[in-house]
């Protein structure tokens, strides 16, 4: 063959007989034709005919017209004919190699390839020499592989960012298969692609696109050796590294495959893919599981703590009533083994009814009920029961506790899905916690019995000791009055008597605090004269003051009433106490002082504050917070000096807040002390006496002095003129008598008359009584004194005097003075019994045994007594009756029908004129104070307690019908 | 014949209930009778066993009083304490006391 296509082959008759042997042999299609238009073939094999679907000659020439034009598909010539020419021209020289389409004999399209020759032959011209083949089947394999390869290389495209291929890992050719061009990467792969091998290429890749941290380890691994030696052992593996990005660090992962390329060369595929999502949700989840890890490891290690401290151990799905025994009682064979799971709500029932007490069979089965112990749960962290457990004829206490368990699947619901629970012997812990109880339940009740043993010997003792007292008291007031003893006889009596009344006021004392201490403690609530309270208060301590030489004043700022509503004696009682104490801790010369005032009024409730201030010794700071402590003293020494029981102050304070009062107090060691004391009382409806402060004008007042001493007359003069009354002295009781007769006859007495005691010829007691024995005792007479009075107090009373004033006067107390002279005048002046023959009273009572005796005690007195079994009754009788036909109702509180107190509302209410004004006394079985409150609301005017002592009813029927 | 020499020895405090009566005997045992006759005894047991404990208090409250009057101490005494459970409306049980009030009651009837 090689000497057919030489250029010197020449093809004649002789030859052309060699190429038809040769031709009618050859597999393979083989035919010459002619240059020259019409293409003429000079020889076709029998191959060509068969790649023809021809089965002769003829039939070869009939299809085609023996032409290679007529063989090649009309579509294809031109561009294969002109392909062929170019070719034969081009720089391989006379070859060529076309692929073009022919048609068959059946009509089929059939691909062939074609090698041609060209030559020139002596006999022919041009020719061209063909080996011809059907490549159809050959074709379509090949257009198969392609598209393989164009989908593999789409399907990578799609899975990677961004495809490399290294064709030849010795020589570095590499190739950018594929890359997102929206992303960032793709113009710096480019750049680094532009180099002419890989590890220039790799070099500024991990430059520019890795993250500082893995740049390093990426040179590494993405460079030639490393990927070498990894392919030595596999076909694929991927590196992972960071990218820094403007929007954040992402993660990253180059897969490598090892590519055989022809020739035996290995390349390498290079997949970049944005891994970044991937990466986190994985170090999330490596997280997860790392922590679950944890607290798994943590519940083993609890598990097994708590095992220790627990015969056994479960853990109990609620939701699934589900339990599992972690760790088994080895002392129980009775029990599930570890590991084994079992229901739980059903088994503890169980358990419950083997193993639990009867008595605490109940209180176990609600413990452990799943509602319970989730709701239970919600609130706590642990819940602990507590049961006597019986098992094997032995008694033992146990103790089952819960605490929820968390797991990572649980709901974000706050509900208890879990729990582990235990059980623990707790044998000797609750004996020995029962029998401490026990005995702590027993030592209370010791202590409280003792406690209401001694307040009950205290209240008992303070009785009966005072009841002798009151004798010891009263005999030796009787004693001093016979003015038959001997002086030392009389002055041990009057030891006695202060000492008596010094214990009375300990028993007091100690009485006091016991029921203050037991609750017994009352506070009333009853009309009082605030006025008489001062009074009493200032007559008392003005008296000891005076006795220890101490100057005492008591005045009132601004408005005070003179009656409320509240408890008379605990006021009375605080005073003395507060102000006896100042007595006792202040030295001879000092000064005691009592201010009290209204400082509000609001709801028909007025608020009173007392100042009480002493120039005594003071107490220290230190003191101050333990003052109000029983039996504190600052200096133990002082009992003895100043003799205490450490009560009075405890007393008072109690007192004062059962009163919804508040006491104060400021104290200077060595300057004084000052008790302020703040009491809220109801207001009284009931008007003062007649003088008013108002009546008591001093520029219209007109005062006789008499002193046998000029200085003293001179200086009252002056003090008296500071205030503004005008004032006439007389040197000796007969001149002031004379005075006194002659202003009476002028019809312009003397307003007030100040007379000493200790004078000369006629003393001022003997003054008194010839005043009054000549002009009656509608003046108020003072005595003026520097000397303790109370020996001659009832004498000078009997005498006719009123009041008694300390020497010398003084302007700022003057006034208070002789207000509180007047008042007393006139107190004493009004307060007259009124008579009670022939009084009408209705009674209202339903018990009959209690009317009869109220109707016989009435009638001692000759009263006439309507009875109305029930309160409906007496109200109909009283609006039955003329104005005025009353004197006083007496009603019981609690009565059928209707009682006492809604009856006296109904009669306050009722539209008559003596409606309000009739007096109704309560009588009750009761005197609670809350009784007492609630009548004084209804419109009682008194409240007496059953049994009814008849002096008692007497003397409030006395007073009350003669108000009216 | 009650007389205020069988009272006293009964333990009645017979002084202080003549007392209130102006020391006239005569009165005081007409009155003795009248509260030995009273129906509020039964009329506290009736209402206590029903669990009525506010008609209950009422009825002992009226006792105590009448009681008080005449000093019929004996039975005052189990009736104070009704009294004050009652007032505090303790839902307990009576009948130790009742039975004690009835028993005077028919001690005292009985002279």
């Amino acid at each position: 063959m090689s000497a057919m296509v030489k250029e010197s082959f020449e093809l004649t008759e002789e030859t052309f007989w060699v190429i038809r042997e040769i031709g009618g042999h050859m597999p393979g299609g083989f035919f010459i034709y002619k240059a020259e238009e019409p293409e003429e073939l000079v020889y076709a094999n029998k191959a060509v005919f068969e790649i023809y679907g021809c089965a002769d000659e003829d039939e070869f020439r009939e299809l085609t017209g023996y032409t290679f034009r007529g063989m090649v598909h009309p579509e294809d010539y031109d561009s294969i004919s002109e392909s062929i020419t170019h070719q034969v021209n081009g720089v391989f020289g006379k070859m060529d190699h076309a692929e073009y389409r022919i048609i068959r004999k059946d009509g089929a399209v059939r691909w062939v390839d074609d090698y041609g020759h060209y030559t020139r032959a002596e006999a022919y011209g041009g020719i061209y020499v063909v080996f011809i083949s059907d490549i159809t089947e050959k074709l379509r394999e090949r257009e198969e592989d392609t598209a393989v390869r164009d989908a593999v290389i789409a399907t990578l495209t799609n899975a990677y960012n961004t495809v490399w291929l290294i064709n030849d890992l010795v020589t570095e050719k590499c190739s950018l298969y594929h890359t997102d061009m929206d992303d960032a990467h793709a113009e710096a792969i480019r750049n680094a692609l532009s180099h002419a091998c890989y590890t220039d290429t790799k070099t500024q890749y991990v430059a520019t696109m890795v993250a500082e941290k893995d740049q390093g380890r990426m040179q590494e691994q993405i460079g030639l050796p490393y990927i070498l030696e990894q392919f030595e052992t596999k076909d694929q593996f991927s590196v992972s590294f960071v990218r820094d990005l403007e929007t954040g660090p992402r993660h990253y992962r180059i897969d490598f495959g090892k590519v055989y390329m022809p020739g035996g060369r290995i390349g390498a595929m290079m997949g970049f893919k944005d891994v970044d999502d991937e990466v986190r949700k994985e170090l999330a989840v490596q997280e997860q599981l790392h922590e679950q890890e944890l607290r798994q490891k943590e519940l083993n290690s609890m598990i097994t703590a708590m095992a220790s401290d627990y015969r056994s151990v479960y853990h109990v799905d609620i939701d699934a009533d589900d339990a599992v025994c972690y760790r088994a009682d080895p002392d129980d064979p009775r029990q599930t083994p570890e590991g084994i799971h079992f229901p739980y709500h059903a088994r503890f029932l169980e358990y419950c009814d083997l193993y639990v007490d009867d008595e605490f069979k109940e209180g176990f089965r609600s413990f452990i009920d799943p509602d319970n112990v989730r709701d239970a749960l919600a609130d706590e962290n642990i819940i602990v029961y507590r049961y006597l457990a019986r098992r094997d004829g032995v008694e033992y206490y146990e103790m089952l506790r819960m605490a929820g368990v968390r797991h990572p699947s649980d709901r974000d619901d706050h509900i208890v899905h879990a729990v582990g629970m235990g059980f623990t012997v707790i044998d000797a812990e609750m004996r020995e916690a029962l029998a401490k109880s026990h005995a702590v339940v027993e030592a209370l009740k010791a202590a409280e019995d003792a406690n209401r043993a001694k307040t009950a010997f205290l209240s008992s003792m303070s009785h009966e000791i005072r009841t002798p007292m009151n004798a010891i008291i009263g005999l030796g007031n009787i004693a001093l009055s016979d003015e038959t003893v001997s002086g030392s006889t009389r002055e041990y009596l009057e030891k006695i008597d202060s000492s008596a009344h010094h214990l009375l006021g300990i028993i007091n004392d100690i009485l006091d605090m016991s029921r203050i201490e037991s609750g017994r403690m009352v506070i009333r609530s009853e009309e009082f004269s605030f006025a008489k309270i001062l009074e009493q208060v200032n007559t008392i301590i003005g008296g000891q003051c005076r006795d220890k030489s101490l100057s005492y004043e008591c005045h009132t700022d601004g408005i005070v009433k003179d009656f409320y509503v509240g408890d008379e004696m605990k006021i009375r009682q605080m005073m003395i106490n507060i102000l006896g104490n100042s007595v006792k801790f202040t030295p001879e010369g000092g000064k005691v002082a009592l201010n009290v005032g209204e400082v509000a009024n609001y709801d028909g409730k007025s608020t009173l504050r007392f100042v009480f201030s002493d120039t005594g010794i003071g107490m220290s700071e230190d003191f101050l917070p333990r003052l109000f402590d029983p039996f504190a003293q600052e200096d133990s020494s002082s009992t003895s000096k100043y003799g205490s029981t450490g009560l009075g102050m405890p007393i008072t304070k109690s007192i004062v807040e059962m009163m919804n009062g508040d006491i104060e107090v400021k104290s200077e060691k060595g300057k004084g002390t000052t008790f302020i004391v703040t009491l809220t009382l109801v207001d009284s409806n009931r008007k003062g006496e007649a003088v008013e402060d108002g009546m008591l004008k001093p520029h219209e007042l007109c005062v006789l002095v008499i002193d046998d001493d000029p200085i003293a007359c001179k200086h009252a003069q002056v003090v008296l003129g500071k205030v503004g009354i005008s004032c006439e002295a007389a040197e000796s009781g007969s001149e002031g008598v004379k005075m006194v007769k002659l202003r009476h006859a002028r019809m312009a007495p003397y307003d007030l008359i100040l007379v000493d005691w200790k004078m000369p010829e006629m003393d001022g007691l003997e003054t008194t009584r010839q005043i009054r024995a000549a002009v009656g005792d509608e003046t108020p007479v003072i005595i003026l004194t520097s000397y303790n009075w109370e020996d001659i107090a009832d004498e000078a009373k009997k005498a006719g005097v009123d009041t008694f004033v300390s020497k010398p006067l003084f302007a700022g107390s003057v006034m208070d003075e002789f207000r509180e002279a007047f008042k007393r005048k006139n107190v004493e002046l009004e307060r007259g019994t009124a008579d009670l023959k022939g009084r009408r009273i209705l009674l209202a009572e339903d018990v009959p045994v209690n009317a009869e005796i109220i109707m016989m005690v009435l009638a001692m007195r000759e009263m006439e007594v309507d009875h109305a079994e029930d309160g409906k009754v007496a109200v109909d009788m009283f609006m039955a009756s003329e104005l005025g036909y009353y004197d006083a109702i007496l009603m019981d509180m609690r009565m059928p029908v209707m009682g006492g107190l809604e009856a006296s509302r109904i009669i306050r209410a009722a539209e008559r004129s003596d409606a309000t004004k009739i007096p109704i006394i309560a009588l009750t079985a009761n005197a609670f104070d809350e009784d007492v409150q609630r009548s004084m609301q209804a419109g009682l005017n008194a409240h007496l307690s059953k049994p009814v002592e008849p002096e008692a009813l007497f003397e409030t029927l006395e007073r009350l019908i003669d108000e009216v | 014949m009650l007389t205020v020499e069988a009272l006293k020895a009964a333990g009645a405090e017979v002084d202080s209930g003549l007392s209130r009566c102006m020391n006239n005997e005569t009165f005081y045992i007409r009155l003795v009778n009248m509260a030995l006759e009273d129906d509020s005894y039964g009329a506290l047991r009736e209402a206590v066993e029903a669990h009525d404990l506010e008609k209950g208090f009422e009825y002992a409250h009226a006792l105590k009083g009448m009681l008080s009057n005449v000093a019929l101490t004996n039975i005052l005494e189990p009736v104070l304490e009704m009294t004050e459970a009652l007032r505090a409306r303790e839902d307990r049980d009576y009948s130790e006391l009742l039975d004690k009030m009835d028993e005077e009651l028919e001690k005292l009837r009985a002279l």
